[in-house]
């Protein structure tokens, strides 16, 4: 990919990336300084992700990686797609701004670096999504992340509950969801969620993922070890809704018409992954899940709030950056990858988010449109 | 006695709640909550994240955020909980919050007003 045509592309991306960040909002936590980590994990990954890319691209096309990630419980999906706009041009974004604002403060051969970057990005994107879009925005705010035989063969799965059993299902898979939350220093890394899948008249399947749950196994960061273990490492829910309109968005959420679904619930599936096979799961799992949850929440937070600020800074930016693992995981080259911040991360950017929350550059996603037009957010690479 | 209103915001699902407030500021506040007991408590929190209160969300009555909107983490999570939570709100009470018995009222169209019981 051209400078030239890499810059076609980051006005869309601008807008994607700043629609993304205004309507979440910046988060925050008593538990994690959440938007100073962020923006540290932005930062390093300006620094890493080239390197990263071009490993992965050694051993496979993004084509293939975006065609073989649609499927039940990927770790590729719509928001890990969307770190590598997300991530490293916004790291890229702070480091332009932090120079007047010029891009060709960008040095040469990061500029040919970004286009690299974007040009793997637009290839796995279009081959994910389908009708080759690049986003969940750009393609109506559904996240169709199977392809019709795996809808099929999940409809074959789906058993009958009243509204009752799905609140109960529900509270259980919420109650993973909030472990995850803490397993990854409040980011949603661990959470996705695809749909709508149409399948009869006011009917459709909408999924719950979550990976990366810690069972006992190699555990997925340094402090995921609890002495709570779930009964798998992974757990999909397929809701079969009635009467709901589905929404997505590039961070894997979904909203719903009604906002509380529940009694819309008419049947459900669960499911796990091990390698290649996905596999249903009786519903008496949920039980062995919920007791986990509970335990590994309170235990996870014990071993945080333990912990000073400046560990958890670099645990989130670190969990953040770890998002690449999902890239490197799928030519098996993730061991060989150093995964701990930049040198440059550390003397630089930890120091300057212990005491700042924010980064001067965040303010240009929240623009006019006026103001945007001609200045997309993420800037353009300069062309000599 | 009577309720007396003193805070308005988005509500993250239509349900009302009753409790007693407990103001959280620190993780250690949380920690405390959870040692003591997180049923029939509604917590009052600056932070619209989820880990915050991971380790009591699913055990509190309600949550009241002072800050984020329907579409943040713990917006969300209250929502899939079926436990309202009270978001983005200015709570108009210069009075000691903590241990007051209070509501969370939905309103429909996802707007919620928070009730204190006054002496």
């Amino acid at each position: 990919m051209s400078i030239a045509e890499a810059n076609k592309l980051i006005p869309h991306i601008s807008r994607v990336v700043d629609y993304q960040v205004t309507s979440r909002g910046l988060l925050e936590s008593q538990l994690f300084p959440v938007t100073a980590y962020i923006c540290v994990s932005f930062y390093n990954s300006y620094d890493i992700l080239f390197n990263i890319l071009k490993k992965v691209s050694e051993k496979t096309t993004p084509e293939r990686m975006g065609r073989e990630s649609r499927k039940i419980l990927s770790e590729l999906h719509a928001m890990t797609i969307f770190y590598i706009p997300l991530y490293y041009m916004c790291g890229r974004m702070g480091e332009i701004f932090a120079n007047k604002g010029d891009p060709r403060s960008e040095p040469k051969e990061k500029r040919e670096q970004t286009a690299f970057i974007l040009d793997f990005w637009k290839r796995l994107a279009s081959s994910y999504f389908p009708g080759g879009k690049l986003t969940v925005y750009d393609s109506n705010w559904e996240n169709l992340a199977l392809n019709q035989s795996d809808i099929d063969w999940v409809k074959e799965q789906i058993i009958d509950i009243t509204p009752e059993e799905g609140a109960k299902i529900k509270r259980v898979m919420t109650n993973l969801e909030v472990y995850a939350f803490l397993d990854e220093c409040e980011a949603r890394a661990k959470l996705c969620d695809h749909g709508p899948y149409k399948i009869g008249k006011d009917e459709i399947l909408v999924f719950s993922e979550i990976l990366h749950i810690y069972d006992g196994g190699k555990p997925h960061f340094p402090w995921s070890a609890t002495e709570a273990k779930a009964p798998y490492s992974n757990i999909a829910c397929a809701y079969r809704l009635k009467g709901v309109k589905a929404k997505f968005d590039d961070f894997s959420t979904m909203t719903t018409e009604p906002v509380d679904y529940t009694e819309k619930i008419t049947g459900v599936a669960l499911f796990t992954r091990k390698g290649d096979k996905v596999e249903p799961l009786d519903l008496d799992v949920l039980e062995a899940f919920n007791e986990f949850a509970q335990s590994a929440q309170a235990e996870l937070y014990m071993r945080f709030s333990e912990w000073d600020k400046r560990q958890r800074l670099i645990a989130g930016a670190f969990a953040y950056c770890y998002g690449y693992a999902r890239y490197t995981n799928f030519v098996g080259i993730t061991d060989k990858i150093d995964w701990n911040l930049t040198e440059r991360t550390m003397k630089k950017y930890v120091p300057y988010f212990m005491e700042n929350d924010f980064d001067p550059a965040i303010p240009r996603l929240f623009r006019s449109e006026e103001e945007k037009k001609d200045d997309p957010s993420l800037y353009y690479i300069a062309q000599d | 006695m009577s309720y007396k209103k003193i805070a308005e915001g988005m509500i993250s699902c239509e349900k009302n709640a009753e409790g007693q407030l407990v103001v959280i500021k620190t993780v250690q506040d949380v920690v405390s909550l959870l040692k003591s007991g997180p049923q029939g408590k509604i917590p009052v929190v600056q932070d619209a994240g989820t880990t915050t209160l991971a380790p009591v969300l699913s055990r509190v009555s309600g949550v009241v955020c002072l800050s984020g909107g329907l579409g943040a983490h713990l917006a969300i999570v209250t929502r899939e909980f079926g436990i309202p939570g009270l978001m983005g709100t200015e709570i108009r009470y210069n009075g000691e919050l903590n241990g007051k018995k209070a509501k969370i009222v939905a309103l429909g169209g996802s707007k919620g007003e928070l009730y204190i019981l006054e002496e």
